[in-house]
């Protein structure tokens, strides 16, 4: 794992000087690139660890046009859009776009070879949050399971000028790993896993998520308003259905629990 | 990490191929105009006010005459599901019941003076510091910057309109579309 360590050392050093060389200022008729530590499209991200730190480097960003870097499922018919993709904070990058045209933008991303995968265009608003293992074969053996990819925000998301794609292989697993728990805490109190707790509408309610692990945990919800330390209804709803999850590690395995929340009003 | 040229580059040349990956991340409005939003008169002189048949509207600081060099508008919201995120930016008018393109796009990190605004209580966890929120009643307040150049599309010669639409975890639902039309000098 060291040696793996080292590696990705290097490469970031390697993307660090190229995104050095790239700081002047862009002519107009410079192509948009995108790079992963250096790797160029397609190129094979291998010995991933379980938890790899990457920067994609972008280059010459026309104006209002912005990125998403992300890691998904690659779908079992490769031609079509992902749908199961890590949305957890920092492992989604996304780019506004702005008014003026940019030399270099760095668009740093966590890549797990787990993760709850959502698609990140519902349409309906609906996500399902299945478990996607990165380290499993792929459809052929010619295939990964999971890639990186890059593409334009917006209009331009059918814009294959700015899809790039980075197919990922993670360095398999050395030993087995423990289950993790998590400790929720609203209002000062624990909430028991299983059990349904209550908040009131109005003002938000203090809320604290934390993993034995001391991985980070991803809280999301579609009727709840959340911030790192609060919750708070949203609308009419009567109950508030919180998912959390943590995508594990190389030593602790993925965790999810959903916890639902009577509304007190 | 390290770097090989596997057997993987192959499913890789397949994806190259077609490269047509459907709109499946839509953060910049790509909507649709309501055939029942309905423009007219509001309080301030100069702002104007569009409802939808739900009852969710839309009031912009200023309707006619804006400046084509830059004009910043206050847009105000009422009516609205806190629970469904929005978008709101300059679009082209489009037909009746049809999706508005091209829009003005462009969230900053500090959500001001752009030309266009994610409202949001219930953002994805990686667009918490992008979103404005709702009042908890499904109100907001926005301020947009627009220009009169859309792309290559120029609202001087074409109808163009502030636009409020489900963002893009709903984007083909139609049911918070509002439009207020607005005209440059």
């Amino acid at each position: 794992m060291r040696n793996h360590a080292i590696k990705i050392a290097a490469a970031a050093g390697a993307a660090a000087l190229l995104g050095t060389l790239i700081t002047a200022p862009a002519q107009a008729a410079d192509p948009f690139n995108a790079t992963i530590n250096g790797q160029r499209n397609f190129t094979p991200l291998v010995n991933l660890a379980s938890s790899s730190n990457l920067t994609v480097d972008a280059v010459n960003l026309p104006a209002n046009v912005g990125l998403y870097a992300l890691n998904c499922e690659v779908p079992a018919n490769p031609r079509s859009a992902p749908t199961n993709c890590d949305s957890a904070a920092g492992s989604l990058a996304y780019v506004p776009p702005t008014p003026a045209a940019r030399a270099a933008v760095p668009l740093p991303i966590k890549v797990n070879a787990e993760f709850f995968g959502t698609n990140p265009n519902p349409q309906t608003g609906a996500s399902t949050y299945n478990l996607v293992d990165c380290r499993k074969p792929g459809a052929t053996p010619q295939a990964t399971t999971c890639a990186v990819y890059v593409l334009g925000a917006g209009r331009e998301s059918a814009n294959p000028t700015y899809l790039r794609i980075w197919p990922t292989v993670f360095t398999p697993l050395a030993k087995e790993r423990r289950g993790d728990t998590m400790t929720v805490t609203v209002a000062g109190n624990v909430v028991k896993r299983g059990s349904t707790a209550s908040i009131k509408a109005g003002a938000p309610t203090p809320m604290t998520v934390k993993l034995a692990s001391g991985l980070p945990a991803t809280v999301s919800s579609t009727t709840c308003a959340i911030t790192d330390t609060t919750i708070a209804p949203l609308g009419d709803a009567t109950t508030c259905s919180v998912i959390m999850t943590s995508n594990g590690g190389k030593n602790v395995r993925p965790f999810k629990r959903v916890q639902v929340f009577n509304i007190a009003r | 990490m390290s770097i090989r040229r596997p057997r993987t580059a192959a499913s890789a040349a397949s994806m190259t191929a077609a490269l047509i990956v459907p709109a499946f991340i839509t953060a910049m409005l790509v909507g649709a105009i309501p055939s029942t939003s309905v423009a007219h008169a509001a309080q301030p002189a100069t702002a104007v006010t569009a409802k939808n048949s739900n009852g969710q509207e839309l009031t912009s600081s200023k309707r006619r005459a804006l400046n084509p060099n830059g004009q910043t508008l206050t847009i105000r919201g009422k009516g609205f599901n806190p629970t469904v995120g929005i978008y709101v930016a300059l679009c082209v008018t489009p037909p009746a019941g049809q999706k508005p393109s091209p829009c003005g796009g462009g969230v900053n990190v500090d959500g001001s003076s752009q030309a266009s605004a994610w409202i949001s209580s219930n953002p994805p966890p990686y667009a918490r510091n992008l979103t404005t929120p709702y009042r908890p009643n499904g109100s907001f307040t926005t301020r947009i910057k627009v220009s009169p150049m859309i792309g290559d599309s120029d609202c001087r010669t074409v109808p163009c309109s502030i636009v409020a639409r489900a963002d893009h975890l709903r984007a083909n639902d139609r049911s918070f579309d509002v439009a207020v039309p607005v005209t440059f000098r």
